[in-house]
């Protein structure tokens, strides 16, 4: 094999790699955003949920379907002064994300 | 070289991702501990002023019986003006006994609230800089959190004399609302500012404001 057959291997490989690497980073920046988004999101709504709001479902639902993700479900399980929600979002690249976050505070004065 | 470069790229950009999670941490971690104490702090100042309007009763027996024994007391000094002016004296000096329990109530509050607020606001700020330890390498972090208003118990005296009737204030909300802001600016370090000279700024505000309706208290944040 000459001199430029071997550069066009090395070439390759390292096409192959900057490749990869640059999904693999896109990839985890997308997933890091989402989850970023999502976790900002989540405990705004569990702080609307903790003032007895009633529209923070649907708010949040409406939010993050705003941010292109296909599907949303949100499962509330509120009780009292503990503010629970779980999310399940489907995004435009096939990724679901799940998060469950719980936020308890005693607003009422005996 | 190829590799070496692609290394370095790859090693920044993961590098980025992590300060960015380094900020999301540390933004969450002031909003639940500022939040947590803003309430506990905000249930303190109701506690104290629940204690005080239930005083007011008292206040409102003393001011009647001050007012009958005063209509009692004769033109006249004589017997009968001793008895009902040392009775007088008696409410009176109850009266100054309530008023000091109402003063002292309302001012050891106020001072509590001081300490209180710088008490969270170190905290919070010795917490956001063990946070930031990991990066001292690569970048200077400087937090500033402080209270955004002197919080104050909110009361006003609403009737004459000594040992007077307390309301809350119009503008309770406003005077006795806890609230702090977060602010966290960074800077790279020398050797780093010739690849990247970043000096950006991050600020957060969260607030716990005192509500009473029909006598029931809550908390809105």
């Amino acid at each position: 094999m000459n001199t430029k057959g071997q550069a066009l291997i090395e070439s390759m490989i390292i096409l192959s790699i900057v490749t990869v690497s640059s999904i693999f980073l896109i990839r985890a920046g997308l997933q890091m955003q989402n989850a970023l988004v999502l976790d900002e999101l989540l405990e705004d709504a569990l702080v609307c949920k903790l003032q007895k709001k009633t529209t923070c479902v649907q708010a949040l639902k409406s939010k993050l379907l705003a941010l292109n993700f296909k599907t949303v479900v949100v499962q509330d399980r509120t009780q009292g002064s503990s503010a629970r929600l779980a999310i399940e979002a489907l995004s435009n690249f096939a990724s679901i994300t799940k998060l469950e976050s719980e936020l308890t505070l005693e607003l009422a004065v005996d | 070289m190829q590799i070496i470069l692609l290394l370095s790229a790859f090693g920044t950009v993961m590098m980025t991702f992590a300060f960015i999670s380094f900020l999301a941490e540390a933004k969450t971690q002031f909003r639940k501990s500022c939040l947590t104490e803003s309430i506990q702090l905000q249930k303190e100042i109701i506690i104290a002023e629940k204690t005080l309007f239930a005083l007011n009763p008292l206040s409102t027996a003393l001011q009647l019986q001050f007012d009958l024994k005063l209509a009692e007391l004769p033109f006249s000094f004589g017997p009968a003006y001793i008895k009902v002016a040392a009775e007088l004296a008696k409410i009176e000096a109850d009266q100054m006994k309530l008023d000091r329990s109402q003063r002292s109530l309302i001012s050891s509050t106020n001072f509590l609230i001081n300490l209180k607020l710088a008490a969270i606001t170190t905290q919070m700020l010795q917490n956001s800089i063990v946070q930031s330890k990991r990066w001292q390498s690569f970048l200077m972090t400087f937090f500033t959190i402080y209270p955004e208003r002197m919080a104050r118990m909110s009361v006003r005296a609403i009737s004459y004399g000594i040992a007077p009737n307390y309301e809350l204030q119009d503008d309770y909300k406003r005077l006795q609302m806890v609230a702090f802001t977060w602010q966290m600016k960074y800077q790279t370090r020398r050797d780093a500012q010739t690849l990247v000279d970043a000096q950006p700024s991050f600020v957060m505000h969260c607030q716990a404001v005192p509500e009473e309706r029909d006598e029931k208290w809550s908390i809105e944040i």
